[in-house]
């Protein structure tokens, strides 16, 4: 029987020296679902993420991706299995152009090897690289910006650039790492009809966010994370009104 | 204009140059310049491209130059073999060397190149029953070609600036396919290439151990060229000549670090007077790039870039 789920992260735990980081963590992302995962200032979402990304190696549990123990793989390795990721801090490379920077997306997709790169062989398929990265541009609405160099394009712009570099590898899961911090209200709309496209083609989402309202207004499923622990999880609309995340968020 | 185009061209003037220049002692320094720019192009790709630091390079020029002297004094190789044998051995050395030493980063990385280099310079001084010692190897034979042989300043400058055109077009070629676009992802934001599926480790140590290869062919067809090596010619003021040449240029920039190397190669042998205060003269311009011209001479240029 096919699963249901994409990711199932099973009793995740994490400790830095005395400190508990994630205490017992599970919860599944579903297939063709934006799952949320929220909380304050040091609940260990990142924590978190940075194990999904195999930056960490947690202390006990499991994390499933597609039929594969993921705690298995290396981080250069997950692109091939259909992850693609965003950072938080902007990650894109100022000595290359917008299309540059999205074309690395592509980079464990080449086929080409150095022999074939020294004999000028690799034209080809450098040429369907670039088509293939004004289609995410095109996807993005960001054709515009394709010749410039990141410090030259606007912040909100640059989130888009790295979730074309993410998209164009035609990920199974994105992960998208505080996509809204630091965009103005436009932006913040713009990213919210971009990240429905993107789920309209079948993918599946997993966000770190802090902002609640960005967070009930995109995705299906929250998980709220406070202090290392999984204290809700659920509908937005339910979530929300949890007395818990309530009392992380608020304080007493 | 596209930098690649700029560089062929740049080559272009050199070799036509070689017609017009009788001088034996401009033709030998020019050439002899050539063959550092074999070097520094292949520290660019390390240093400008991969963001890693080497201040042991002489070391592999060192390698090149005295594994292919020995191979062909002592069993009677040809010499281009013994080339290629010594180049290919600087390479694998350089892979076991670069396994370890590039999981380091910055000040550590830079510390442990410099040992390496200094321990092949020690390995060159005192091996003596091999290398000479400090009074060298003499008696290396000429490169020839059948019967054509390399025996004049003006045939060796044509000979050195092909190598040079063949190995600026190596770069090139790497430099713009997906594999330089992954270098300038590991020299800014690491993380960012890992998650893209590069091989940040091994992409750091092929680097490595192709900008030793470089090194190292330079090193053999400067050794059967001058016919006679020491290690003063491998020594730590070589490996940071070849870092200033590189910086100066602009460390991603192979237009640039041909005319600096030519220029800053060629210096010292004019200004002789000069000479024992090149060293200062050498940090001078390194403090003066480092402050005013952080992306070198090549930098100054605003390119054309290399996508379809």
């Amino acid at each position: 029987m096919e699963k249901k789920y994409i990711l199932k992260i099973k009793n995740i735990t994490k400790s830095f020296g005395g400190l508990k980081a994630l205490d017992n963590i599970s919860f599944n992302v579903n297939k063709k679902q934006i799952k949320a995962l929220v909380g304050p200032n040091g609940a260990g979402k990142t924590t978190l993420f940075n194990i999904i990304t195999r930056l960490y190696q947690p202390d006990r549990g499991s994390i499933e991706y597609d039929q594969k123990n993921l705690l298995s793989y290396m981080p250069h390795q997950l692109i091939r299995l259909g992850i693609a990721r965003t950072f938080q801090n902007i990650q894109l490379i100022d000595a290359l152009t917008v299309k540059e920077n999205i074309a690395l997306g592509l980079h464990a997709k080449i086929k080409s090897n150095p022999l074939s790169v020294v004999f000028g062989l690799n034209r080809k398929e450098e040429k369907e690289v670039f088509e293939k990265t004004e289609r995410v541009a095109h996807f993005l609405k960001i054709e515009s910006f394709l010749n410039k160099h990141p410090e030259q394009v606007p912040f909100g712009i640059k989130r888009l650039v790295e979730i074309g570099r993410a998209l164009i590898s035609q990920p199974k899961l994105l992960l998208l790492d505080e996509p809204a911090a630091g965009l103005n209200e436009n932006e913040t709309e713009r990213l919210l009809n971009t990240l429905f496209r993107i789920w309209e083609r079948g993918i599946s989402i997993l966000l770190i966010e802090h902002d609640m309202e960005f967070v009930a207004n995109c995705s299906h499923s929250i998980v709220v994370m406070d202090s290392g622990k999984k204290i809700a999880e659920g509908l937005p609309s339910d979530v929300m009104n949890d007395y818990n995340v309530i009392k992380a968020y608020m304080g007493e | 204009m596209r930098q690649s185009t700029a560089t062929y061209i740049l080559i272009f003037v050199f070799l036509t140059a070689g017609i017009f220049i009788k001088n034996p002692f401009i033709l030998n320094m020019v050439s002899l310049s050539a063959l550092t720019v074999i070097t520094v192009l292949g520290l660019n790709l390390l240093l400008g491209y991969a963001g890693q630091v080497s201040l042991g390079h002489a070391g592999f020029v060192a390698m090149g130059a005295y594994i292919s002297s020995i191979l062909s004094i002592k069993t009677g190789l040809n010499p281009w073999l013994s080339i290629a044998i010594a180049s290919a051995i600087t390479t694998v050395v350089a892979a076991f060397i670069g396994y370890p030493t590039l999981k380091l980063k910055g000040h550590y990385l830079a510390m442990a190149t410099l040992a390496i280099g200094e321990i092949i310079y020690m390995l060159a001084n005192n091996l003596i029953t091999l290398t000479g010692g400090h009074q060298g190897l003499t008696g290396i034979p000429m490169l020839s070609i059948g019967n054509f042989t390399f025996d004049s300043e003006k045939k060796f400058y044509f000979f050195s600036w092909a190598v040079v055109l063949l190995f600026a077009f190596v770069s090139n070629r790497i430099i713009n396919s997906h594999y330089g676009r992954a270098l300038k992802a590991i020299h800014e934001k690491e993380a960012a290439a890992k998650s893209f599926g590069v091989n940040v480790h091994l992409y750091k140590v092929a680097i490595f151990s192709l900008s030793a290869f470089y090194a190292a062919i330079s090193g053999g067809l400067y050794a059967f060229y001058i016919g006679f090596i020491s290690p003063s010619s491998f020594s730590l003021l070589k490996s940071i000549d070849y870092i200033v040449m590189a910086f100066v240029g602009g460390i991603d920039s192979i237009f640039g670090s041909i005319i600096t190397t030519v220029i800053l190669g060629s210096l010292p042998n004019i200004l002789t007077s000069l000479q024992d205060f090149w060293p200062i003269v050498n940090g001078g311009l390194l403090v003066v790039a480092a402050m005013f011209m952080t992306r070198g001479l090549g930098g100054l240029i605003k390119w054309k870039r290399n996508t379809f």
